[in-house]
């Protein structure tokens, strides 16, 4: 049974996406003590490969959970996903959905692990 | 088909030849001459989705950004059978001590023996497939946890780390543990009950000096493995319990500011360990009735 990823459409959802405010998730990886020590251009950079892998997963669900992701774009979602209170503040209304996706993918491949196992 | 080609031609398809792809998943541009020498191109099959390095001659997925140790999988990528972990997942860090030196079943000759020196500290890059336990291993619990995974003993939350840049986190491990034990969580035993500290082990696993800065190594290992649990072994349910008790014992700790913070970032990483390497998810622990609003103040 295939599962539904997304209660939107994917050209909504990826407006979305495109919508999220990152500047905060930059500003601390550019922090070298907090962060990474990131420049702003080498921060941009990856703020537009972390849009592109959230806009991947929107688009490829039935893939979703085979994208790889690099080092940097995974350690921007991280701190994205977690420390930031923008994004966990939107859990109380739903969760986002550019997250939310993340999330579904992630248990259903969980549930894929546990069944080859 | 094996990740890599697979998340090249979904890139290739949404961004096009040549190097936009390559920048797209990146996130930066990515010079053909900047991978030289270095690692190019993507996995071979055999070592599921371990980085080869070969001189490549296509730009796709090149440079510096898709090598195997910049190469993050997606969480839902990290898995058993594919276990080419990220860099930070493989890193045996400084122990030199902590050896386990089976050959590997799969590859025998290569990289399962972690801290060999030779190495350089890379524990194993693909599932390690040990099937008898090691006298020196202070973590054998059983082996179908330790395939592909990092060993519990070297995660960020035990005491094999004590004085690195993790100490904060052991710390804070000492008073999620003292919370959760006023809460009436033991972590130290798993749903069935089952004891799942040997002090013997733990007694191998003791550094010199036994407590620093007011904590046991003793203690911590209880909550690492705790916390190991948690990623393995706990079900939905129980994690939501404990995520949900934590939640208000760092509310009434909260004037405690620094310890406060060391929680929080204790709950960070539970949160973390447990989507990103256990069976649950997020969205799984909303469901058995967690509240995120909760989870949203705390890290506010």
């Amino acid at each position: 049974m295939k599962t539904q990823l997304m209660n939107r459409p994917v050209e909504q959802v990826i407006a979305s996406i495109r919508a999220l405010d990152l500047e905060s998730v930059k500003v601390r990886l550019m922090d070298p003590e907090l962060g990474k020590g990131w420049t702003r251009d080498y921060a941009d950079g990856i703020e537009r490969g972390y849009r592109n892998y959230l806009t991947m997963l929107a688009k490829y669900q039935d893939h979703a959970e085979d994208i790889l992701l690099s080092k940097d774009v995974d350690e921007f979602l991280h701190t994205h996903i977690l420390p930031d209170d923008q994004v966990l503040g939107r859990l109380r209304g739903g969760i986002p959905e550019s997250i939310c996706i993340m999330l579904r993918t992630s248990g259903r491949s969980r549930l894929r692990s546990k069944k080859r196992g | 088909m094996i990740l890599a080609e697979k998340t090249r031609r979904l890139y290739q398809r949404e961004f096009g030849d040549g190097q936009d792809y390559d920048a797209a998943w990146a996130g930066i541009f990515v010079k053909a001459e900047t991978c030289g020498n270095v690692r190019c191109r993507y996995s071979d099959g055999e070592r599921g989705d371990v980085w080869r390095s070969h001189s490549g001659d296509n730009a796709a997925m090149s440079g510096a950004a898709i090598r195997m140790e910049n190469a993050a999988m997606s969480g839902a990528a990290i898995r058993m059978e594919n276990a080419a972990m990220s860099g930070a997942a493989i890193r045996c860090g400084q122990r030199s001590d902590v050896r386990c030196s089976h050959p590997c079943g799969e590859c025998g000759d290569v990289r399962c023996s972690y801290s060999d020196g030779e190495r350089g500290d890379v524990w194993c890059s693909h599932p390690c497939k040990t099937t008898t336990l090691c006298k020196q291993c202070p973590w054998p619990p059983d082996t179908l946890s330790l395939r592909g995974r990092s060993n519990p003993a070297l995660s960020t939350l035990s005491p094999e780390r004590i004085g690195g840049k993790n100490q904060n986190t052991v710390d804070c491990c000492i008073m999620a543990d003292g919370l959760l034990r006023q809460a009436g969580i033991d972590l130290s035993r798993n749903d069935q009950g089952q004891d799942r500290l040997d002090e013997d082990r733990d007694d191998i696993r003791k550094p010199q000096g036994g407590d620093s800065a007011g904590f046991s190594f003793r203690r911590a290992s209880l909550v690492g493995i705790g916390l190991w649990g948690l990623r393995s072994r706990f079900s939905c349910s129980r994690l939501s319990e404990i995520l949900s008790r934590m939640s208000l014992a760092f509310d009434l700790s909260a004037r405690r500011r620094m310890q406060c913070a060391s929680l929080r970032g204790v709950f960070v990483r539970m949160v973390m360990f447990c989507t990103r390497y256990g069976r649950c998810s997020l969205a799984k622990i909303r469901l058995t009735g967690f509240d995120f609003t909760v989870l949203s103040s705390l890290l506010t």
